[in-house]
């Protein structure tokens, strides 16, 4: 019987990195939803946004919290030019070119995050978030806590405008059916440059929730993407709701094989879930197709 | 109102249009019939924006509109009720008609048309909050033209409204069609249901296989022996 206090103290950690990947993954999703294109350099997003947050504590003493927004901004413009830069072009070249396209981007951040900014490990040293508070007998590191929370305001957020807001519902249109969504009167372009905004924007602030506490370097993306990937199809493709839950079951697992198994292990239960949704509901949980 | 002014248009080089001119004016019901593949959405949807024209060209109140982008097009006045209904399927009637009315930005103007729609089809009213792909055929074709109507369009273009639905439910809606026009939306309408289209219409065009054969008023056509021929079996 394993100790009782512990346990909840890693189901809590697992709690708290899940909602971190359900806001990467949302990212993805929100992109894929709207123009069936899997951006491969989701991890790279975050990675920039990660760096963002550093130089400017680095270079201006500006605090991860107050550097968020700016993140949140950068990201969001990179995203839009993603689109209209690389992405739009090769909107009706064959399947195979828009997934390169994204792959080379990967590649080619990764290189230049190298280049500019060395393959070294960066931390913040002393962020305003430090410390832990003890919560109903928890001991809660004050950061980690910070980032759950905000990743889980963010998701709510996205889904909220998604869903309740008129250009949330244009989105929507123009994810269905493009030309419908046309002859309504909608820019589907614009649609399409405002979806990679609010995907890269996801990870503007999740990279700057993490950044208080996670090491920064130039492929620190990977690590988050390849679970987002899979939080994504376990959730179903396109489902803001399926990337929350399947962020969450993530978390779960990766802590939950950790304590039970082996740590070196965690990885390996997240992919044999993954492989057992595939192949019994490829939809995902809560997809629609 | 509308004057197309001899395009032609062709899918992938084989052509679908030849140098096709027509014209409607303000008030009109005009109807174009002809059978499957005669290229009768085709026209609508160059008049939209989502077909190019190769030569002619096309203008909406006296300005050309055939280089426009559709979600331009529609800014104008123009609705388009696409052939197959095209409705969001996964969205709710009421997202459906919102969606409708997005160019359409004043909040209270928005409130008289989904008043005025609702009136025209009660049951959209009733089935408000249920999901557009649930419908039956004759309710999604309703909502199809009463997502249209929140436009508040000058010109409305349908494709084959009567394409799927009861024909109880279509005598209904043809007379729904009527009802638009008196209160003074001018339209074009497509169809195959030649009879029903004929005798609904002020002028009416024939087209085969790309082409305009014949052209009068709806009555008149409905007399002529090559309608009554080639389409009526008489």
């Amino acid at each position: 019987m394993p100790d009782l206090a512990i346990l909840s103290q890693v189901i809590l950690s697992g709690i708290f990195i899940g909602f971190i990947y359900a806001l990467v993954s949302v990212g993805l999703t929100v992109i894929y939803g709207v123009m069936d294109i899997v951006n491969f350099a989701h991890g790279e997003f975050l990675m920039l946004s990660m760096y963002v947050v550093f130089w400017l504590y680095a270079l201006f003493r500006i605090d991860p919290i107050f550097g968020l927004p700016v993140s949140v901004l950068v990201l969001f413009v990179v995203g839009v030019l993603t689109h209209k830069l690389i992405v739009r072009p090769v909107l009706d070249a064959p399947m195979s070119a828009q997934i390169f396209v994204t792959c080379g981007l990967l590649v080619y951040l990764q290189g230049v995050a190298q280049f500019l900014w060395s393959p070294s490990y960066r931390l913040i040293q002393e962020p305003l978030l430090s410390g832990r508070l003890q919560v109903a007998g928890l001991n809660v590191s004050l950061a980690q806590g910070v980032a759950a929370i905000g990743a889980l305001l963010t998701t709510a957020f996205v889904y909220w405008f998604i869903e309740k807001t008129e250009t949330g519902r244009a989105l929507q249109a123009v994810a269905e059916d493009r030309q419908a969504a046309s002859l309504m009167g909608i820019n589907s372009d614009r649609m399409f440059a405002l979806a990679w905004g609010i995907g890269a924007a996801c990870v503007g602030v999740a990279g700057a929730l993490l950044a208080n506490y996670y090491y920064i370097f130039p492929t620190v993306g990977t690590v988050f993407a390849l679970i987002a990937f899979v939080a994504v199809a376990l959730g179903g493709f396109g489902s803001v709701p399926g990337a929350l839950v399947a962020g969450i079951i993530i978390g779960l697992v990766e802590v939950l094989s950790g304590f039970f198994i082996a740590p070196a292990y965690k990885e390996v239960t997240v992919f044999a879930l993954y492989l057992v949704v595939v192949l019994v509901r490829p939809q995902g949980l809560l997809g629609e197709w | 109102m509308l004057r197309v002014n001899g395009i032609s248009v062709s899918y992938a080089g084989t052509p679908a249009l030849t140098d096709v001119s027509f014209e409607v004016h303000e008030g009109e019901i005009v109807s174009i019939v002809g059978s499957n593949g005669a290229g009768k959405s085709t026209i609508l949807k160059t008049i939209s924006g989502l077909l190019r024209a190769g030569k002619g060209s096309i203008e909406f109140d006296g300005e050309p509109i055939d280089r426009l982008k559709p979600f331009v097009i529609v800014e104008r006045g123009l609705a388009h009720v696409p052939e197959g209904r095209k409705l969001f399927s996964k969205l709710n009637v009421l997202e459906n008609l919102l969606l409708g009315a997005y160019t359409n930005k004043s909040p209270e103007r928005r409130e008289k048309v989904m008043a005025e729609v609702f009136e025209t089809f009660p049951v959209l009213k009733e089935r408000q909050s249920q999901r557009a792909g649930t419908l039956s055929g004759g309710e999604q074709q309703m909502l199809a033209v009463g997502r249209a109507l929140m436009l508040e369009p000058k010109l409305l273009m349908l494709d084959e409204p009567s394409l799927g639905i009861m024909p109880l439910l279509v005598d209904r809606l043809f007379e729904v069609i009527d009802r638009i026009n008196k209160s003074g939306t001018t339209i074009l309408l497509v169809e195959q249901n030649v009879h029903q289209a004929l005798e609904l219409a002020d002028r009416a065009y024939v087209l085969q296989t790309g082409r305009i054969v014949l052209e009068g008023a709806g009555k008149e056509l409905l007399e002529s022996d090559m309608v009554r021929s080639a389409f009526l079996g008489l």
